[in-house]
């Protein structure tokens, strides 16, 4: 027992001469970001103690700063978490830039401008609904639906309506008349949320392939552009005055001859005469430039198919979706026609 | 101009799910890498991304297929296969007689290659060389960045920084005695040397309450030389460092802290109403439930009207 016991305080006594200390002395303080595990030192690399043993000297150099940030982690209050003792971390310090940009808010479609703007609130609805016909809970959309189309089995024909016409087909035009004007407006607001009309009028386009001449057109406006015309900006030595004038306003002689003016002013009243709408420009404007690049993506496709040595005509979803654009393009025409009426 | 968004919808539920969970976030997710091999690297080369690829196991992609891309010429391709796998780091290696051994490690903001930095590696030594003990994986290794160089240039600052976003793991709330297992130094010889090693910490009693450290190599080891850089503009590094509004702490007014760490506040009152200061309550003075309803005037009254039935019965 007593042997034992003299072990004992022996090693004890040992041990206390074996620990190493945890002190480490540096001529600059080191600085921490203890929310990282980061330690910056910014002492200079001693040359001559690294070229006598590199590996040495770099792994020395380590353990110093490793035990320094344990020095340093060591005051932070610890908890117990799950029977182990942990340290609660700092947020980092050392800011690291983002992957991607700030979230941004959803542009408002304009629907939900109007609905912001009049006050109101989505009215709730449940997904399931109680259909009087099955007795039974169906979902109010998607699979299985309430008032499918493609439950319906008799329509009546309305007294109105030719009774030659197919009430089925009727149906599914409607239906998909439906989806095009959904497309059509979801398109529309995503428009409205990036201004693009706006570009649309400037005379510089964005392009993937610019020519030499639209690029120094895109100079010029882009010199033109600051408050004063891009009078006072700096020019190049070689640079050419930018030419890039506005329009010039014409105006008609006073004096000319009385049937030209008496011809002018009876359009002005006879355009005042009628009760037709006003053409809003931008929206017209709006709706060709749709068409315009619907009809490019169109051809391009066509091409695309070409090139294949199949011409399948049955190609059922190009089918739908030409049936789409033209049912676009044909609405477009209808709301024109009926304004002109 | 920011382009515009995408036009058409995604076409099935799981679709829509992939492009929702790869929209902007306030509080982002780790930042992935991928790994991508140039088409005429070698086996060395090839090690290299591995072992790197080791360090980083959790949240990396390593393409097994060689590309034929060059960073500092054209980083479109590059960028494509990032944004498929939606990671934000790149490490890419190649070698060739002009550039022998030589690896790209970079960052993205936006999809777009903001930092780029080139190094050729010299005195190299795979994590299978060292033959100790390795770490476990999910490990936040210690960083250490060692030398006057780091602090000089705006380069070596933003290098650093770079640094610190590849090699940092996931961000820690907690972290117990265990986890600190792993350290990687980076040594700064001059500004164009930095030595890359890797440790195990193993920690050892000191006769204190704070542990001694000791370090042992665990690999790899890598001297990197570096070659070319591209580092973002100061405008987009700003932009990129923004933080969106939810996450920013606001500062509250009135409110300070002395040397000692005892917040004191300042606080701002409005003139006080002494006539309606609570004074000493008497039991006298208090108004009776029915009472209290109704104004000191009008309750005589009420009280006159249900007495005089009472009398006239009576009589």
């Amino acid at each position: 027992m007593t042997t034992r016991v003299e072990d004992i305080l022996g090693l004890n006594g040992e041990t206390e001469e074996v620990f190493k200390t945890i002190n480490v002395e540096k001529p600059l303080d080191c600085e921490f970001d203890i929310g990282e595990l980061l330690v910056v030192d910014p002492n200079a690399i001693e040359e001559y103690k690294f070229k006598q043993n590199e590996t040495d000297y770099v792994d020395n150099l380590s353990r110093d700063n490793v035990q320094l940030l344990i020095n340093e982690l060591f005051k932070i209050p610890t908890e117990v978490k799950e029977d182990t003792v942990v340290f609660q971390l700092p947020k980092p310090v050392t800011r690291i830039p983002r992957e991607k940009p700030c979230p941004k808010p959803k542009p408002l479609t304009k629907w939900e401008e109007y609905r912001k703007k009049k006050g109101l609130r989505p009215a709730k609805k449940e997904k399931l609904v109680w259909d009087e016909a099955s007795k039974e809970w169906k979902p109010r959309y998607g699979m299985k639906r309430i008032n499918s189309e493609k439950e319906v089995w008799a329509i009546p024909v309305p007294e109105t309506a030719d009774p030659m016409v197919d009430q089925f087909k009727l149906m599914r035009e409607k239906k998909k008349e439906r989806i095009a004007k959904n497309e059509f407006q979801r398109l529309r607001n995503i428009q409205r949320a990036h201004k693009i009309d706006k570009f649309a009028v400037s005379s510089v386009m964005p392009t993937d392939k610019p020519t030499p001449e639209l690029m120094s057109k895109a100079a010029a406006v882009a010199k033109g552009s600051t408050a004063s015309l891009g009078k006072f900006d700096r020019k190049l030595a070689l640079e050419k005055e930018a030419k890039i004038k506005g329009k010039k306003r014409k105006f008609v002689d006073n004096i000319g001859s009385i049937s030209t003016e008496k011809e002018r002013t009876m359009k002005i009243l006879d355009e005042l005469n009628h009760s037709r709408p006003k053409l809003n420009y931008a929206r017209v404007v709006e709706k060709q430039m749709k068409k315009d690049v619907k009809e490019e993506i169109r051809q391009k496709k066509e091409k695309k198919r070409g090139t294949r040595s199949s011409k399948k005509l049955g190609n059922k979803k190009a089918a739908i979706k030409m049936a789409k654009l033209n049912r676009i393009k044909g609405k477009a025409k209808g709301a024109k026609g009926k304004k002109r009426r | 101009m920011t382009a515009v968004a995408r036009v058409d919808r995604p076409k099935t539920r799981k679709g829509s799910r992939i492009v929702k969970a790869r929209e902007p976030l306030t509080i982002e997710n780790p930042k992935k890498t991928s790994f991508v091999k140039a088409a005429n690297i070698n086996q060395r080369t090839a090690q290299i991304l591995k072992d790197l690829y080791t360090l980083k196991k959790t949240e990396s992609v390593f393409y097994q297929k060689k590309n034929d891309i060059r960073p500092f010429e054209d980083v479109s391709h590059l960028e494509k296969l990032m944004a498929k796998k939606d990671t934000s780091l790149f490490a890419f290696g190649s070698h060739n007689k002009k550039r022998p051994q030589n690896i790209v490690l970079g960052r993205t903001f936006d999809r777009m290659v903001s930092d780029q930095f080139e190094f050729g590696v010299e005195n190299y030594k795979a994590l299978d060389e060292f033959k100790v003990a390795k770490i476990g994986i999910m490990v936040k290794p210690v960083l250490i960045f060692a030398g006057e160089a780091w602090q000089q240039t705006n380069e070596m600052k933003r290098l650093k920084n770079f640094l610190i976003d590849f090699f940092r793991g996931e961000p820690r709330e907690y972290l117990g005695v265990s986890g600190l297992e792993h350290a990687i130094s980076f040594t700064a010889m001059g500004s164009s040397t930095i030595l890359l090693r890797s440790y195990k910490i193993h920690l050892k009693r000191s006769g204190q309450k704070t542990p001694r450290a000791e370090v042992e190599e665990i690999g790899p080891r890598m001297d990197l030389k570096l070659r070319r850089h591209k580092i973002a503009s100061d405008d987009l590094f700003k932009q990129a460092l923004r933080q969106p509004k939810g996450l920013k702490v606001k500062k509250k007014k009135n409110l300070e802290q002395d040397d000692l760490g005892t917040s004191l506040g300042r606080v701002h009152m409005e003139r006080q109403d002494f006539g309606r200061l609570q004074t000493r309550k008497m039991k006298g003075l208090k108004k009776k439930k029915g009472q209290a309803a109704s104004g000191g005037g009008e309750e005589s009254g009420g009280d006159a009207a249900e007495a005089e039935p009472m009398e006239a019965d009576e009589v």
